[in-house]
């Protein structure tokens, strides 16, 4: 199908916020870069916040909003509802880092929640994509593939806002573990997609107003050939380069801040392009209209 | 609750695109859009033939809105624009819909589409503003080669109805239309549970029928 460019940033912006609020929930939990929390969460809010706006200009009636967010089995309001409880840990996170201004910390149990706040909206973001229509989409892999792409966007972005203070081995090995997550999370899910597509007719089939044409281009459901080759190399080419650089990073502490926003560039680059592969192998079973 | 369906007889249908044309014009279906679109399978190679033509078949495919019994569409939807009614069908408040598409998404069958000028989602009706006053689909109506049948699934395949193909000359159209009707079991060569097919079930229950007998079903029950 075409590309759903406001749908394609909200997901990427989502796991991005969600990645950098699961990592400052792990970095207070080993009691590291905690100076940096405040200036992580404002980042994590803004990237919510910019993912919220993103998602409107998908909507043609987004006047009628408010028509609707009851119906529970909808992806949407599932995610409507993700979306208020991470707000509402942010907001606590907040009123935590102002109370403790002095010495910056979170509360173990506040650390773990922000942890299982991001991981429930990663997944009911992920979850709302999964249908049988689409078989490219209907995978426990495109669900793992965003929460791989949280995993290095989060660290990465984490690195950079603690630029200032010496890098904790935590976040380090936070962006190395979250970059392989990426590798392998993005490659299996590439591979899935182009297993998965298929029509639900053996025969060919055509639709006689246009007997000339064929009703679906096969080369297109491949995530390694057609129009999605090119998107398809990014994203593994984003994928490895992230991990590189994230162990760069590692490897070279005074210059760890450029190589976290190396990190953070190409693993950008590697998700939008997953995300734009989705849309392109996200043909329906019945490819008839 | 009734379960209004559409049963299409392939053996009979000849793939004059009546029914899209109908549909188009009664229901305002703007060019390029489609509620109800006319396939070709085929042709494909007859089983136990020589695998070239004449040894081949083919059937064509009315394709729409299959008012499932558990449709996703309705399921996916935020703001239950989608919803099924009392008929059983699968309608859409425009009124409510938002225009998220996830609908369009969602259904299997790729039927739904966005209406650019209202912005909003739209299918097949199934004609709804004529069955509720007991009159027949529009594609129903036209079918070209009386091949199509609309009616209440828990009455059975056998009582869908069509209009009877009359040559009296003084017949006036309102009775040629609406008053003059045949049914599926009268009309049709006779057909089994075997025969009957629908388009491939992904959990969503389609209600719409296919009839096909003596060739091979391309889709995958």
């Amino acid at each position: 199908m075409e590309l759903q460019w406001p749908l394609i940033l909200f997901t990427t912006f989502i796991a991005w916020s969600a990645g950098l609020l699961a990592t400052q929930g792990i970095c207070a939990l080993r009691n590291e870069s905690n100076a940096s929390q405040m200036k992580a969460l404002f980042a994590s809010a803004a990237l919510l916040a910019i993912g919220g706006v993103a998602v409107f200009f998908h909507l043609e009636h987004w006047e009628r909003i408010f028509n609707g967010f009851g119906h529970l089995s909808s992806g949407i309001t599932q995610e409507f509802i993700a979306v208020v409880i991470v707000a509402i840990v942010m907001v606590t996170i907040f009123a935590y880092l102002r109370r403790s201004s002095n010495d910056p910390h979170l509360p173990t149990w506040l650390s773990v929640l922000a942890i299982i706040a991001a991981v429930a909206l990663l997944f009911s973001c992920g979850h709302s994509y999964m249908m049988a229509a689409r078989p490219a989409w209907n995978s426990i892999f495109e669900l793992v593939s965003l929460f791989g792409g949280a995993c290095i966007l989060g660290p990465a972005s984490f690195a950079i806002i603690s630029a200032r203070e010496e890098m904790g081995s935590t976040v380090g090995t936070t962006m190395i573990v979250g970059s392989v997550v990426n590798i392998v999370s993005s490659a299996a899910y590439l591979a899935t997609m182009s297993m998965a597509s298929y029509t639900e007719f053996d025969a060919t089939y055509f639709d006689p107003t246009a007997p000339a044409q064929p009703m679906i281009d096969v080369s297109s459901l491949n995530a390694f050939s057609g129009d999605a080759l090119f998107a398809s190399t990014l994203v593994i080419a984003g994928a490895l380069a992230a991990c590189i650089a994230s162990l760069m990073a590692k490897k070279q502490p005074d210059k760890h801040i450029v190589w976290a926003a190396v990190s953070l560039v190409t693993a950008l680059v590697s998700v939008v392009a997953l995300r734009i592969v989705f849309y392109q192998l996200g043909v329906s079973v019945f490819a008839f209209y | 609750m009734a379960r209004y369906a559409i049963l299409t007889d392939l053996n009979r249908c000849v793939g004059c695109q009546a029914c899209s044309t109908a549909c188009k014009t009664v229901n305002g279906v703007k060019p390029g859009d489609f509620w109800i679109k006319t396939l070709r399978i085929g042709p494909t190679p007859t089983e136990g033939g020589s695998g070239d033509w004449p040894d081949v078949e083919m059937y064509f495919l009315p394709v729409q809105c299959q008012h499932c019994e558990n449709p996703e569409c309705v399921k996916v939807c935020p703001t239950k624009a989608s919803h099924i009614t009392e008929d059983g069908t699968v309608q859409i408040d425009k009124s409510k819909c938002i225009g998220c598409q996830f609908c369009v998404m969602a259904c299997p069958y790729g039927v739904r589409y966005l209406n650019q000028e209202e912005r909003v989602v739209e299918k097949c009706t199934l004609c709804q503003q004529r069955t509720a006053q007991g009159e027949l689909p529009q594609c129903v109506t036209q079918c070209g080669s009386r091949a199509r049948f609309f009616g209440d699934l828990d009455k059975g395949l056998e009582s869908f109805e069509a209009p009877a193909p009359t040559h009296d000359l003084a017949t006036s159209y309102e009775d040629m239309i609406d008053n003059n009707r045949t049914t599926a079991g009268e009309w049709l060569e006779p057909f089994t549970e075997d025969d009957v097919y629908h388009l491939t079930d992904a959990g969503n229950g389609p209600h719409v029928c296919y009839i096909l007998r003596n060739r091979k079903w391309q889709g995958k029950e």
